[in-house]
């Protein structure tokens, strides 16, 4: 009996939900946008004058548009959930930083804070310093140029106190202004007092300086960084430097993983693809575990190296940029959100938003973390030491 | 019946009305979904918007706060207007039906001319070189001034038409829910009541089919009940639904048909069990007269031996008794003085040997007696397997006696019996029996081992053990022994090892039968090869 209700109102139910299917309602599509996407334009003499010019080819190198697969596949090593793979296409040409923005470039704009780090010299360069500080005390015109908290960093480092060691980086610019500014007779005494010419003199401080000039500038937040592309569009446009529409600004997340990926489909960029370790990055390759490929060596610096084509340490990749993972975490333009399903066109993400996306990992991240396809996102306003970021000369992102 | 279809009935219908008010409510739920999902839609709609005016708005915002002569000024303004763009792009994607060109498009064409003038107001000097750039700066400060004021009020329409939009749907939805929720209230209702007047028809459903069952299957178990203690036959009143009538008239049939079954199964029962006494009583006269049969049998095969035995006294007795003829007819003569009568010599001698010759007779008489008197004993057929009190003791001399003949050639028999044995209940022809073949299986084997070279012995043995409430009678032998193969064979009927025609293979069967089945004693033996075989015969004192 119960059986038989039991059936009639099974019945009952599956026949009246079988009219429950919807069909969502026809939606009218725009064909036109309000601000149409425009095409891929042709540099003018002009522009061209100004993108041939050696000392902006040195820095940047020049992406074609194109179109290619954002995000991971779902078999990818160390995927996340965030990087839905779907087709982007980018219609306009840009040109992006080989490097990371280093110290020396973001103290030369002086946005916000200056950035001066401190940092330890090995006993070759103390004496080179020293010998260096004690011409100039001796020296008439410049004994009474040095500043006072040069002064007190050397005369601890003569006295051999305790952790004297350190050395303060505008301390070494100071310095090495001097020696810079000297006559020949001064440096050669200088030079000679070491055994060493001029010439080698100079290259040892000019190498010391680099080392801690051209690290990736990090602690910088996005709003400091999107204010230095601004600096860097007027100082470019007062110069008569900027090509006609095209600005300096924040690659968008798009233009970054294409830039990054180079026409690589897998979890990195560099070379073919497939590995990614402490060997061709700066980051944390310190565990088997973590990182991606056969690399048998286990390297994790656990610090930043200078970046620039004199001191960098690595291959860029396929078209020619460098320390696109690891390093620094990058800014990108987009505020940070679910990817969309479906073809998007320069897609520059949502207009409201609280965090900014970060892309390309670290030097205190795992290989995993560093992937192309990998996300990271922060507050505009976060200021963290694994984060830098890297300029993009192109037209307007809308 | 009734019920069943009653109830199936009731459920159908609600089932059914179940189903409308189910598909009704569905509908209604269905509309207030889509309802929701408007709503949904222009909530969204409205943050869009928002954002989208908040970007633009803060274009002048920037435009207002920041100094002139702030280097990223431009810049920032420049963020917003990207920004802008991109809402008004996304607006139209999303929301064209909303906000159609009328709307989008002089925003649009504003927030160009202002970036426009913007533009122009960012270039600063020294770069551009010319006389009319204080002009067209001007120009474009202008330009902005008036823009901006037009695309405020645009901003602000726009604005009005999104809360509008919102409140629209907001109402939509909420007349809807007030109509779901009235519907589910009737229909919650409805389906109440429905489902309380289902009941009711249950309840008085199954109070009918009660009032029709149960109480004609209440009479039948009370004549039932009835027949029972009464020792009636079972009647009752054929009253109810036809299957109840069916099943009492079904029922009475029944148990007419078992008692007739009874009855005759009865009859035969009782004369199988009359049968089964009969040839009870017919196979214990059998047993009976099997027993006696080899008795008689041991009787016949000793029959020359004891013809024997009472020979050889016999004429001992004859040749006294003649030899006292001769003596006395002397005597006589002598008496009457006959001439023949011996003289003095021999009559001394005849007085001398006369005494002797008679007691000689008499022993030889005796002697033939106690043989006689032997058998009578051996041969003895208690009736009816009876078990009365005997002398154990005795019933053993006279069967040693009877069967003298068989052992005396071969072996001595000794004798070990107690003498303060009571007398034992039992059927002693069945007991002599017994100790005879095994004393004559024991001469037999002796005979077998020594084969006349050497005599062997025969221990007989009786003992009592009050603990035990038992008498063991031990029969021993030195003959050759039972072989270890046979020894669990020896009880068994037809079992023999003598040559065919010598042996039956009854004898040791039949003691056992003897002791173990009719005297509730037990028989068992200790043999080694070569040295002698003991048999054991365990007999209770008291028979229940």
């Amino acid at each position: 009996m119960m059986r038989l209700i039991l059936f009639f109102f099974c019945f009952f139910h599956f026949s009246c939900s079988d009219g429950e299917i919807e069909h969502s309602g026809k939606k009218k599509l725009n064909s036109t946008k309000p601000f149409p996407i425009t095409q891929n334009k042709e540099f003018s003499a002009a522009d061209l004058k100004i993108l041939n010019r050696k000392e902006f080819q040195k820095k940047f190198v020049k992406i074609n548009p194109g179109e290619f697969m954002m995000g991971s596949s779902l078999k990818e090593k160390g995927r996340s959930i965030d990087e839905l793979k779907h087709k982007v296409i980018l219609t306009k040409p840009f040109y992006i930083s080989k490097f990371e923005t280093t110290i020396q470039e973001w103290n030369e704009l002086a946005v916000g804070l200056t950035q001066y780090n401190s940092f330890t010299i090995t006993p070759n360069e103390q004496s080179v310093i020293l010998a260096l500080y004690g011409k100039l005390k001796s020296n008439k015109t410049f004994k009474n140029q040095l500043s006072d908290s040069l002064k007190s960093q050397l005369e601890a480092l003569l006295a051999e106190q305790p952790n004297s060691n350190i050395m303060g980086l505008l301390e070494l610019i100071e310095i090495i202004d001097y020696w810079r500014k000297a006559p020949e007779n001064f440096k050669k005494g200088v030079a000679h007092s070491l055994n060493f010419k001029i010439a080698e003199f100079s290259q040892i401080l000019d190498s010391l300086l680099g080392n801690q000039n051209q690290l990736p500038v990090n602690n910088v937040s996005y709003t400091q960084a999107t204010a230095y592309c601004h600096n860097l569009t007027n100082k470019a446009y007062a110069q008569g430097l900027l090509p006609k529409n095209m600005l300096y600004r924040l690659p968008t997340e798009a233009e970054w993983e294409y830039a990054c990926r180079a026409g690589n489909l897998g979890s990195c960029g560099l070379g073919d693809g497939t590995t990614l370790s402490g060997l061709n990055a700066n980051l944390d390759g310190g565990l088997k575990e973590y990182i991606i490929g056969s690399d048998t060596t286990l390297i994790n610096r656990g610090k930043l190296i200078p970046v620039t084509s004199r001191f960098t340490r690595f291959e860029p990749n396929k078209w020619g940029i460098y320390d696109m993972h690891g390093s620094v975490m990058e800014w990108c333009y987009d505020f940070y959100t679910a990817y969309n399903e479906g073809v998007s066109i320069n897609p520059i993400g949502p207009i409201r938003g609280t965090r900014r996306v970060l892309r390309g990992g670290s030097f205190y991240r795992t290989a995993f973390e560093c992937r192309s396809a990998n996300r990271e996102s922060s507050d505009a306003t976060w200021r963290g030491s694994e984060i830098g970021f890297r300029v993009l000369l192109g037209y307007p992102v809308r | 019946m009734l019920l069943t279809s009653g109830s199936l009935i009731g459920a159908l219908c609600i089932a059914l009305f179940g189903w409308l008010t189910f598909s009704g409510l569905n509908e209604a739920t269905d509309e207030l979904e889509k309802e929701a999902q408007k709503s949904g839609i222009s909530s969204d709609e409205l943050s869009d918007v928002m954002a989208f005016l908040t970007t633009t708005r803060s274009i002048f915002i920037t435009m207002e706060i920041y100094p002139e002569n702030f280097s990223g000024v431009f810049s920032i303004a420049y963020d917003a207007i990207t920004l802008a763009k991109e809402g008004a792009n996304q607006l139209s994607d999303k929301y064209y039906e909303n906000y159609p060109d009328e709307i989008l498009i002089p925003i649009s064409t504003a927030i160009r001319e202002l970036e426009d003038s913007i533009s122009e107001m960012q270039k600063v000097p020294p770069f551009q070189n010319d006389s009319d750039w204080a002009t067209r700066n001007l120009l474009a400060r202008k330009n902005y001034d008036s823009t901006r004021e037009k695309l405020k009020n645009n901003l602000d329409d726009l604005e009005i038409k999104a809360l509008g939009n919102l409140n629209k749907a907001n109402q939509a939805l909420s007349i809807k829910w007030q109509e779901l929720e009235d519907r589910e209230q009737t229909s919650r209702f409805s389906l109440i009541f429905v489902i309380i007047v289902y009941f009711i028809l249950i309840i008085v459903l199954a109070f009918i089919t009660y009032r029709s069952f149960a109480r004609p299957i209440s009479r039948l178990e009370e004549a039932a009940t009835r027949s029972i203690e009464m020792n009636q036959p079972f009647n009752s009143p054929q009253i109810g639904p036809i299957e109840v009538k069916s099943l009492t008239r079904r029922l009475q049939g029944l148990i007419i048909g078992l008692e007739s079954t009874v009855k005759k199964r009865t009859s035969a029962l009782v004369k199988k069990t009359d049968e089964l006494k009969l040839e009870i009583t017919q196979r214990k006269e059998l047993e009976t007269q099997l027993v006696h049969a080899q008795k008689m049998e041991a009787v016949g095969q000793l029959a020359s031996g004891i013809a024997h035995e009472i020979n050889s006294p016999s004429q001992f007795a004859n040749d006294n008794i003649l030899f006292l003829k001769e003596a006395v007819e002397g005597f006589i003569s002598k008496l009457t003085g006959s001439e023949n009568a011996p003289d003095d010599k021999e009559l001394s001698f005849l007085k001398e040997n006369a005494p002797d010759a008679v007691q000689q007779a008499q022993e030889g008489i005796s002697r033939i007696t106690t043989i006689v008197k032997s058998m009578k004993n051996f041969a003895y057929r208690d009736a009816e397997s009876a078990k009365k009190p005997n002398d154990l003791n005795q019933a053993i001399k006279s069967t040693i006696v009877v069967a003298t003949n068989e052992w005396k050639y071969h072996a001595d028999v000794v004798t070990n019996l107690d003498e303060t044995l009571q007398m034992v209940p039992c059927n002693v022809g069945e007991i002599n029996q017994v100790v005879l073949n095994l004393v004559v299986n024991g001469a037999h084997a002796i005979r077998d081992r020594f084969e006349s070279k050497g005599k062997g012995e025969i221990t007989i043995t009786t003992k009592h053990y009050p603990s035990d409430d038992c008498v063991v009678i031990s029969i021993t032998d030195n003959g050759g022994g039972i072989p270890l193969k046979v020894q669990e064979r020896i009880f068994e009927p037809f079992f023999t090892t003598k040559e065919v025609g010598v042996g039956t293979g009854q004898g040791l069967a039949i003691a056992h039968s003897v002791i173990v089945k009719s005297h509730n004693g037990q028989i068992w033996f200790q043999s080694v090869e070569g040295e002698g075989t003991t048999f054991y015969i365990k007999l209770p004192m008291t028979q229940t």
